[in-house]
């Protein structure tokens, strides 16, 4: 190791800004893997203003246990002799419970720091935090900086470079002084080999019983008979396991830590905490999530609303009519292109490519951005505000019934703008079954690529008129599959086990920053746009092909030319080859033409594509998107509108796209369980258009042997999801929580 | 078929392959906001930027226990 | 045995022991839930579970099955 290299380890709680400070000091280019050995990420970076400090980044823990890798591999690193100084973030907010690691991190004998986080906004509370006494009390600097605002960081990094120079170990605190008569004496029955700077580390530990602390010190037998005699005579003696003494002790010196240095000021009932008594209110919580879901969703693309006023305008002029601008009009896009292909004397088939392929489907797809916008801005609101870790609270309850946990709606809220991160969320699910049957689900949650989707299903199903509250319907289709698929699936083999335990806390509300609110919308307006410029290009282009080409009369060619202008040309095309041989799967669910199937296919490859590839399979020229004709034309290819409404269930809920897909490969890192994944989704799917199609027939009063199959599975649904759940389902877990009249081991 | 006809033909059929090139390099990552610079190959969870956002999501709707 | 579970919205109490074993009952101590620790149960999420405390200064919410294991006064 270079001796001008220094090593900074960067300790705190989770949530308390610490991604922030490690940016600001590292400039965001470290490298990111894993620790050795597990899962957990590791995070180093050099200082951008120099680069001989090195800075590790721990991750985010309250405590030096022994149970979780996060903490293992922390208090390992932390022990190993590479760090020369530890920064240790204190978050001004959550003084008590930071302080909780600090002492522990304290404990390790290195030079520490102190980063005294948000101080400002605890001012502002009226309550005021008195540094000097908290350093004397910790023994160490305290530095007060805002992460948020960017101040104090050049003190702090000064402040670590003078603490590992000086290597001036930290005074520790003390315990009571019964508790550190025991800690002296096992401290001195631990071997002469472990320094001086540690001894009271692993006095500590081997106090706790700590089985991973032990191994590493392998103390003699004698010792460690020693040792248990002297923690089982003080557990006597406190009536109380080692544990929770130690525990009790911290908090003990927290107290007085607290007292000298925190003038808390009288307290009031938070805005916060006001809002969430309605918001999480008992009764209201829930029809509350559901009012405002439907409110997004119906906002953006309702009929008066300024996005599909924006949609609208896009569709019909800019790539309809044509505008006016100052008194001037302008051609719309279509129309120019076709000007400039007639100039230039291109052929009928490269005008077809052109205007009937891509600028028709790109267009399509384009013609959703102000709908799109909207979505988002909504959205990005909620999410930034703090409203959807409520909504995780919320729904906790509603999934725990059903051997879900709140966890696994974390990244069902994500999937509502991309599903691709939405999946990848489901790496906070430590429980291998939930996070199996999450990445399972998530995708059924609508992401922003079905929105047009929806917009169109919305159209043909109700033309014109007041039809907002069909797109909110299908959100929530994909809520109730998600929970619906959740309960059948907890109680089979596969999924069966104890819901995992879920304690969180719950972050004061906040307006969302003007900044990071439009970087939000932005990102996935933009992403829609590329998509739209890149996948869908290709895929008009790729399907304008497959609709073209094909056989006539025994030869191959270009339809519409071999075909001598037929009007029909299409259904000889290789497309249509393709579609009607997939086809009769969709029989029973009231859409069996090629371009229905056609359809579905390349919704696999993005979701815009119904929409995109449908303008183009429907030839639309001039018109695109919104307009009546696209509603008309798609309303079309249906028999009736249950056969609109399976389709809409269909495709909104089969397997998402390619990206989502490899996504789900990714994280389920198997073959067979991606396939499981895809099946599942696939099956579902189909199931529930089956059951839409079929119901929607027999109210009509058609009845066939198809609406029995209907029957008989709604019917197998209804049974597996109110069975209770079998005995078996959580007894592997049942000797965790043991009955009361057990004493503590 | 005209000039023009064979021109445009060649820009078409060039955008397809680069948007499929695109696609083969960036898999998951194509859709990605960023733009995702990172090779995809060789980052994990942690360094894709656009998790970046679920991981501050993730953080900020709490911390779960094992 | 009266647990943290049994505790009314709006009503505190003082905890007197955590019972269990593992790496659960550990986590809820170090979050600051020990003997002598007092609480005040704020609300409880829609159809009863889980609750919200306030300790130490700062908002938790736990489920019920968890707080199970939390002997109160």
């Amino acid at each position: 190791m270079a001796a001008s290299q220094l090593h900074v380890a960067l300790a705190g709680n989770p949530n308390c800004g610490k991604t922030t400070l490690f940016n600001l000091l590292t400039g965001q280019n470290g490298y990111v893997g894993n620790w050795p050995g597990v899962t957990v990420e590791k995070k180093e970076a050099r200082l951008s203003s120099d680069a001989s400090v090195i800075v590790t980044d721990l991750p985010g823990i309250y405590s030096l246990s022994p149970y979780s890798p996060e903490e293992v591999v922390s208090r390992d690193y932390l022990m190993s002799g590479e760090p020369d100084v530890v920064i240790q973030l204190l978050d001004a907010t959550n003084l008590e419970r930071n302080l909780y690691l600090a002492l522990q991190v304290v404990e390790c004998g290195l030079p520490v720091v102190v980063a005294l986080n948000m101080a400002d906004l605890v001012e502002k509370n009226g309550d005021k935090i008195d540094t000097d006494a908290l350093s004397k009390r910790l023994g160490a600097p305290v530095v007060m900086i805002s992460a948020l605002r960017n101040t104090g960081i050049d003190e702090l990094i000064a402040a670590a470079k003078r603490a590992a120079a000086a290597k001036h170990a930290v005074p520790e605190h003390k315990f009571d002084s019964a508790i550190e008569d025991v800690l002296d004496k096992i401290e001195k029955l631990l071997p002469a080999s472990v320094p001086a700077s540690k001894r009271r580390y692993y006095a500590v530990k081997l106090f706790e019983r700590d089985e991973a602390a032990t191994k590493l010190i392998n103390p003699t037998k004698e010792a460690a008979a020693a040792i248990e005699q002297i923690i089982a005579q003080c557990e006597a003696d406190c009536d109380d396991d080692a544990e929770s003494i130690i525990a009790g002790e911290r908090y003990a010196v927290i107290a007085h830590i607290m007292d000298a240095c925190v003038k808390k000021a009288p307290s009031k009932m938070s805005v916060s905490e006001k809002i969430d008594r309605v918001v999480t209110n008992r009764i209201l919580g829930l029809p509350i999530f559901v009012l405002i879901m439907w409110a997004v969703y119906s906002i953006a693309t309702s009929a008066d609303a300024f996005g599909t006023a924006g949609t609208d305008w896009v569709n019909d002029c800019l790539f309809g009519d044509g505008f006016e601008l100052f008194g001037m009009a302008f051609p719309s896009i279509p129309g120019a292109i076709e000007g400039m292909l007639a100039a230039a004397g291109a052929s009928e088939l490269v005008t077809s490519l052109v205007l009937d392929g891509i600028v028709a489907g790109v267009g399509a797809v384009l013609g959703f951005i102000p709908q799109m916008f909207v979505l988002f801005v909504l959205l990005s609101f909620l999410e930034d505000c703090g409203y959807l870790a409520r909504v995780a609270f919320v729904m906790d309850r509603v999934f725990r019934r059903f051997g879900l946990s709140g966890k696994s709606f974390i990244p069902m809220l994500v999937a509502t703008g991309c599903g691709v991160p939405g999946v990848l969320a489901t790496k906070t699910i430590e429980n291998e079954k939930d996070r199996r049957m999450t990445v399972m689900t998530t995708t059924f949650i609508p992401c922003g690529a079905k929105l047009p989707v929806i917009a169109l299903l919305m159209g043909a199903l109700v033309g014109d008129g007041e039809a907002g509250w069909i797109s909110p319907l299908f959100y929530f289709l994909g809520v109730i599959a998600v929970i619906v698929s959740g309960v059948m699936l907890k109680k089979t083999k596969l999924f069966a086990g104890r819901p995992t335990p879920f304690v969180m806390e719950l972050p004061a509300y906040h307006f969302p920053s003007l900044r990071s609110w439009w970087l939000h919308i932005w990102e996935r307006v933009s992403a829609y746009i590329k998509k739209a410029f890149t996948i869908i290009f290709a895929s008009t282009v790729v399907v304008w092909f497959l609709m073209n080409f094909g056989v006539y009369e025994g030869a191959f060619g270009f339809l519409p030319e071999i075909t001598g202008g037929l009007e029909e040309f299409t259904s000889y095309s290789i497309l249509a080859m393709i579609g009607t041989a997939i086809g009769w799967v969709f029989i029973p669910l009231g859409f069996s033409s090629w371009e229905t199937t056609a359809m579905s296919i390349s919704g696999l490859v993005a979701k815009e594509n119904l929409v995109g590839i449908a303008s183009t399979i429907l030839a639309v020229g001039d018109d695109t998107g919104l307009s009546p004709e696209l509603w008309q034309a798609f309303g079309g290819l249906f028999p009736t509108a249950g056969a609109i409404a399976a389709f809409g269930a269909f495709n909104l809920l089969c397997a998402p796209c390619f990206a989502a897909m490899g996504t789900i490969r990714a994280q389920m890192n198997s073959a067979k369980w991606t396939a499981i994944a895809i099946g599942y989704e696939c099956g579902f799917a189909w199931i529930v258009g089956l059951m839409i199609n079929q119901f929607y027939l027999l109210a009509q009063g058609v009845f066939s042997v198809w609406t029995v199959v209907a029957i008989v599975i709604a019917a197998l649904m209804l049974f597996q999801i109110f069975r209770p759940m079998p005995h078996w389902a959580w007894d592997d877990d049942r000797a965790e929580v043991k009955a009361p009249a057990g004493a503590a081991a | 078929m005209g000039i023009a006809d064979i021109i445009i033909l060649a820009l078409v059929a060039a955008g397809v392959i680069a948007v499929i090139l695109r696609a083969r390099k960036k898999g998951a990552c194509a859709d990605c906001a960023q733009g995702c610079s990172c090779d995809h190959a060789k980052h994990g969870a942690g360094a894709c930027p656009a998790l970046k956002g679920v991981d501050r999501v993730a953080d900020e709707l709490g911390c779960g226990v094992r | 045995m009266k647990t943290l579970g049994d505790v009314k919205v709006g009503d505190s109490s003082t905890i007197v022991k955590l019972h269990g074993t593992g790496a659960l009952r550990r986590h809820l101590m170090d979050l600051g839930l020990i003997k002598g620790t007092s609480f005040k149960v704020v609300k409880v999420a829609p159809l009863g579970d889980p609750v919200e405390i306030t300790v130490r200064g700062y908002e938790l919410s736990i489920r019920k099955e968890e707080a199970a294991i939390v002997e109160v006064e």
